[in-house]
């Protein structure tokens, strides 16, 4: 099936001070997650703005590799987004995001599952794959905005957008933050760890011909 | 949801003092660290010292590590033990995102303060001895770095004379921190001065001899920043002036702290500086006494750990002990946690500080007592 043609542009948002969204509490360390549905004249036709409530533990195995710089002979066992043992250390590709078109594996990912979020979850329940096929959406590549602050909050924010061309609506109802990590010394042996996983109540529809922006704004408040 | 918990245990001859709090803590550079990491993209951060570094996200395999808060492994460059990890100091100035350091660091210190001056770093030099000249707008540097924490009162230079000096003093050294490119940047922290009739004194053939200039008042130095000794003669003129000895090896090879503390010459009074040829250093001794502070232990990461009955989920433990040996009580008001950062520049790590708290009520440590610090980190799902 040829891909469609949705009229989705992916923009780079630089956040400014007395843009920052404040909905978590001082001393939490997380991130506020932005739903916007938009047409294909660009007319946003829902936006919703809700606390990530999920680190997962891989997050914190991450945190706790890179915090002691583990070489790899110390590495830290962990649970990869396609499920197998990956043995992590410190190394300067772990928690890239950055991912191209259609890459599935890395980045902000969308699913359909609703089972609410655990600290074991290692993926999504059920993955949206990327296509224009029934059930699919067109993932686009990754972007950033860079760290801002104003005078409680720091944060940057990271940003996908899903294009629906599938034929039908597809709901939306959980969302996954997966990064690169290295498991090897073998530079060639990057693997995929979720960090993120988060459930939408009632799921957040995308009809046909439209677009879902996805933007985890990682704050730190004081 | 992240967050940590800070508890504070103080142990002494009386038993246990203990503090708990939330941490508040993670500053703007925390965030700078995880966003570099996760668009893989390089930024400018700053320093404790201020000072903006270009943090690379993948500035090379051998090269530093970034948002290390315990030495790392292999073989990687970093920063002083005592400038990594869990910090103390004592300032309660209200955190903001932006903080850069803490308001009043406490030093490392492992001993009693001396009680007259001792060498602290010092370069000299046995072999080929060359000589520079200072006066008018010609002024030498001689940058370095201490060792460890040092309450400096003094310096000596090895010097000579050339023509009459009585009337063409006072030659000046001061004390300046060095700037991102290693040379003197800003205002005097602390100077000293030598009248024209004792430089008239001084010999006018090499090797010279050791000229001390006291300072005007103390100033501590910490081991993580650079400093220099700038030395002017304002009044001195081209037949009329004292000159500093540095080596004078004829090849192009750092001879010290691989070329970091290179001699350094300005010609247009301080505005600007250059490397002494072949990267020559000047001879110099800093004198002074340790300040009064605490032995940092280093940082310790304990437990990464699922609690049985949640919440929180997860959880790990960061870990300092901190020991008064100084003799003089230390009151503990602000805890922070620096962590390394790595640029292209000299392949050099930087110390940049992640979290920072003030706490609720001050903690005093007195002599001989142990002070520790944890951070609870915990994500609850």
């Amino acid at each position: 099936m040829p891909e469609a043609n949705i009229k989705a542009k992916t923009e780079v948002e630089v956040i400014t001070a007395d843009k920052v969204p404040h909905l978590l509490s001082p001393g939490e360390l997380g991130s506020v997650l932005e739903l916007i549905v938009k047409d294909k004249d660009g007319n946003i036709t829902e936006k919703r703005v809700l606390r990530s409530k999920s680190f997962v533990r891989q997050f914190m195995e991450l945190l706790w590799v890179q915090f002691q710089w583990l070489g790899a002979k110390d590495a830290v066992c962990a649970h990869s987004f396609d499920d197998r043992d990956a043995s992590i250390f410190g190394y300067f590709y772990n928690w890239n995001a950055n991912a191209a078109i259609g890459a599935t594996d890395r980045g902000i990912v969308v699913g359909t599952g609703s089972t609410a979020p655990t600290i074991d979850d290692y993926t999504l329940q059920t993955q949206i794959g990327h296509g224009t096929g029934a059930g699919q959406l067109q993932y686009s590549a990754v972007t950033f905005g860079a760290p801002a602050s104003d005078s409680t909050t720091s944060q940057f924010t990271v940003t996908r957008d899903f294009a629906n061309s599938s034929g039908g609506a597809i709901t939306v109802r959980e969302l996954g933050l997966v990064v690169r990590v290295q498991t090897d010394t073998d530079a060639s042996s990057a693997w995929s760890l979720m960090v993120i996983r988060d459930v939408i109540t009632g799921g957040i529809s995308v009809p046909n011909g439209q677009t879902l922006t996805v933007n985890y704004r990682i704050q730190a408040v004081i | 949801m992240l967050t940590a918990q800070l508890e504070i245990d103080k142990f002494g001859r009386n038993g246990v003092e203990s503090r708990r709090q939330p941490a508040r803590s993670f500053v703007k550079n925390f965030i700078n660290f995880l966003y570099t990491a996760f668009a893989q993209a390089n930024y400018d951060m700053t320093d404790i010292d201020g000072f903006t570094r270009n943090v690379k996200y993948l500035p090379g395999e051998l090269t530093g590590a970034n948002l290390a808060i315990v030495p790392p492994s292999g073989n990687r460059p970093s920063v002083p033990i005592e400038c990594i990890g869990i910090q103390v100091g004592s300032s309660d100035t209200a955190v903001t995102p932006l903080d850069y350091d803490l308001g009043e660091r406490v030093h490392h210190v492992d001993r009693t303060p001396e009680t007259t001056n001792a060498v602290m770093e010092a370069f000299q030099w046995s072999k080929t001895i060359g000589s520079s000249s200072v006066y008018g707008s010609n002024w030498k540097a001689a940058p370095f770095f201490v060792p460890w924490a040092v309450n400096v009162y003094s310096c000596k230079l090895r010097v000579v004379r050339s023509g009459t000096l009585t009337a063409k003093g006072p030659l000046t050294v001061g004390l300046r921190r060095c700037g991102v490119d290693g040379k003197p940047t800003g205002s005097d922290l602390i100077s000293g001065s030598v009248d024209g009739t004792t430089l008239q004194g001084l010999p006018t053939a090499l090797p010279g001899t050791l000229l001390e200039v006291t300072f005007d008042s103390q100033y501590v130095v910490r081991p993580y920043t650079k400093y220099a000794l700038v030395m002017r003669l304002p009044n001195g003129d081209g037949s009329n002036y004292v000159s500093v000895t540095h080596s004078n090896e004829s090849y192009n090879r750092p001879q010290h702290k691989r070329g970091l503390c290179a001699g350094l010459s300005s010609t247009d009074g301080g505005t600007s500086w250059s490397s002494f040829l072949n990267y020559n250093q000047i001879y110099f001794q800093v004198l002074g006494r340790r300040p009064n502070g605490l032995c940092y232990h280093g940082t310790m990461l304990r437990e990464l750990i699922k609690p049985v009955s949640p919440p929180p989920d997860m959880e790990f433990t960061i870990e300092a002990l901190f020991s008064n040996y100084c003799g003089t009580g230390v009151t503990v008001k602000e805890i922070g946690i620096y962590a390394t950062g790595s640029t292209d520049t000299n392949f050099e790590a930087f110390s940049f500080l992640v979290a920072r708290d003030v706490l609720t009520s001050p903690i005093t440590v007195a002599a001989n007592e142990i002070l520790r610090v944890r951070y609870i980190v915990q994500i609850t799902v």
